[in-house]
């Protein structure tokens, strides 16, 4: 093959790179980043709602309770676990979903209206008379612990990231797809050109390998350098949730990465070393 | 006498070739991909290095406090502008400023974060918020019994220095309000685009009720370094 041809080729082969590369980020990133499915399992994986309702239940007695002399248990328990992850996952599907409110999310003035009628029920077991100042502070306190509520169920930038997700989600698709056309294009160039029809397979091979490289080496750097696990995150819930996150997804992309390795050295094991094995074994 | 037959040559060549060419692609490739979107990537980059620390964040109640970062001299020269590559970032927890209202009694070490183990040990800045000369609202709380106490007697004019360990910020507070806590976020916009100190804690001082309201000091931005968060 002549050096022109060589040279062509390895352009085409980084190119096919770069495309295989892009197919595989765009598509990892829709099902996962622009997925709220894939943030809830998440949360599930890493048992951020226990941690989460324990923070909670801890900011309501230390917070509201013990200043406003309530007993404990009487605030805490008016939300329980259950409640508190679904109300965490319909403000996630609210944020993801941009036909909807991003409000529609959090069950506001049922919370608020519960911990009213818990207050109530604690003042009139009290012995306490009922005048408008106890009235405004049971009003106080419900919408204090509803707030508190709210803050904990609501993720920072939640809606932020939702309102990306759904922007990103149709970019990823479009470059997907433009990507893998490209890929088919390139594959079937290779294949249909005369002179480059016999290292189609090999140079496919290369290419596999350098995404294969370029999809594992960023995330497998990150991953080394702990750079996720230095992140600023107060709550500790959260903070543990963001590395459990960014980690999977890092762990996807290395997988991926590692799967187009590997077919590359099928492929190079069946090009290079098993015709030499077949000869050898036929002498 | 050459002992390798030109089969085995071409074979290893193009063996090195298989696992050298990808190698040397890769490099390539991520030097186009640096080389073309450096423009978006490194302001991307420069933002997120904010949300960085230079260790993992302590969770445990008795290392509140326990890092506490070097503040300017007040008398020293400063710069106009500082990049963000300069700055130590503060992890959540440490002491990363002192703040002084003359006059007032208020005279105490900031922590970053707000958590309510923060507020228990002094003033603590809202993460949602920016650090000073970043170009935005930093939003500080503390408890109207202990180091906010001093709050009711500041008066508008009055002078608030914020020291920090990239810089010595100046304040002139311009406003003063009483709020009911639920509508205290109407006070102060977090995506502010110019530096502002938005300082409060629970309202009535002297109640020992419930305090439903806050009261919020309010002060505009008068010197201190600006942060530069774009490529250099």
């Amino acid at each position: 093959m002549k050096l022109y041809d060589k040279i062509s080729l390895a352009v085409v082969s980084v190119l096919l790179s770069v495309f295989i590369f892009a197919t595989v980020v765009s598509c990892v990133l829709n099902l996962t980043f622009c997925n709220k499915n894939y943030m809830i399992a998440v949360l599930e994986r890493h048992d951020y709602y226990s941690l989460i309702y324990k923070e909670y239940t801890e900011s309501i007695e230390d917070g509201i309770a013990i200043p406003a002399g309530v007993e404990p248990g009487i605030l805490s328990n008016v939300v329980s676990q259950i409640e508190m992850k679904n109300q965490i996952n319909g403000i996630i599907s609210a944020a993801y979903d941009s036909s909807v409110d991003n409000s529609s999310g959090f069950a506001y003035e049922d919370i608020e209206q519960k911990f009213y009628n818990s207050m109530e029920a604690y003042f009139i077991s009290k012995g306490f008379e009922f005048n408008e100042e106890v009235e405004n502070d049971i009003k106080y306190v419900a919408t204090h612990c509803a707030d508190e509520c709210k803050g904990y169920a609501e993720m920072p930038f939640i809606y932020t990231i939702g309102d990306y997700a759904n922007d990103f989600q149709k970019v990823f698709t479009i470059v997907g797809f433009i990507a893998g056309t490209m890929i088919i294009f390139l594959v079937v160039l290779i294949s249909v050109t005369k002179k480059w029809r016999s290292s189609a397979l090999l140079w496919s091979g290369i290419s596999c390998m350098t995404a294969g490289l370029m999809v594992v080496i960023a995330p497998l750097y990150v991953l080394l350098t702990d750079v996720i696990g230095r992140l600023n995150i107060g709550v500790k819930s959260l903070y543990y949730f963001a590395i459990g996150y960014s980690t999977d997804l890092l762990y996807i992309l290395i997988s991926l990465g590692l799967a187009l390795i590997i077919i590359s050295l099928v492929i190079g094991f069946k090009i290079l070393i098993y015709p030499l094995i077949k000869r050898n074994s036929t002498k | 006498m050459n002992t390798k037959t030109p089969e085995k040559g071409s074979l290893l060549k193009r063996v090195m070739a298989f696992f050298g060419l990808p190698l040397l692609f890769c490099f390539i490739a991520y030097l186009i991909v640096y080389f073309i979107a450096s423009p978006i990537i490194a302001p991307i980059t420069s933002i997120l290095s904010m949300f960085i620390g230079d260790s993992k964040p302590n969770f445990s109640d008795t290392q509140v406090g326990s890092n506490k970062i070097e503040f300017v001299d007040w008398d020293a020269t400063q710069r106009e502008q500082i990049h963000v590559s300069e700055i130590t970032m503060p992890n959540v927890g440490d002491v990363y400023a002192h703040i002084t209202i003359p006059d007032t009694g208020v005279d105490c070490d900031v922590y970053y974060g707000d958590t309510k183990k923060i507020l228990k040990k002094g003033p603590g800045q809202s993460t949602a918020s920016m650090l000073p000369g970043f170009g935005s609202t930093t939003l500080v709380a503390a408890h109207v019994t202990t180091h906010f106490n001093g709050l009711q007697n500041v008066k508008i004019g009055d002078t608030i220095y914020y020291a920090t360990s990239w810089g010595a910020y100046e304040y002139k507070v311009n406003d003063i309000q009483i709020v009911k806590a639920t509508e205290a976020m109407k006070l102060f916009d977090l995506g502010a685009k110019q530096d502002n100190l938005a300082l409060y804690t629970c309202y009535p001082f002297n109640s020992v009720a419930f305090r439903s309201e806050r009261y919020f000091v309010l002060a505009e931005f008068v010197s201190g370094p600006k942060i530069n968060v774009m490529a250099e």
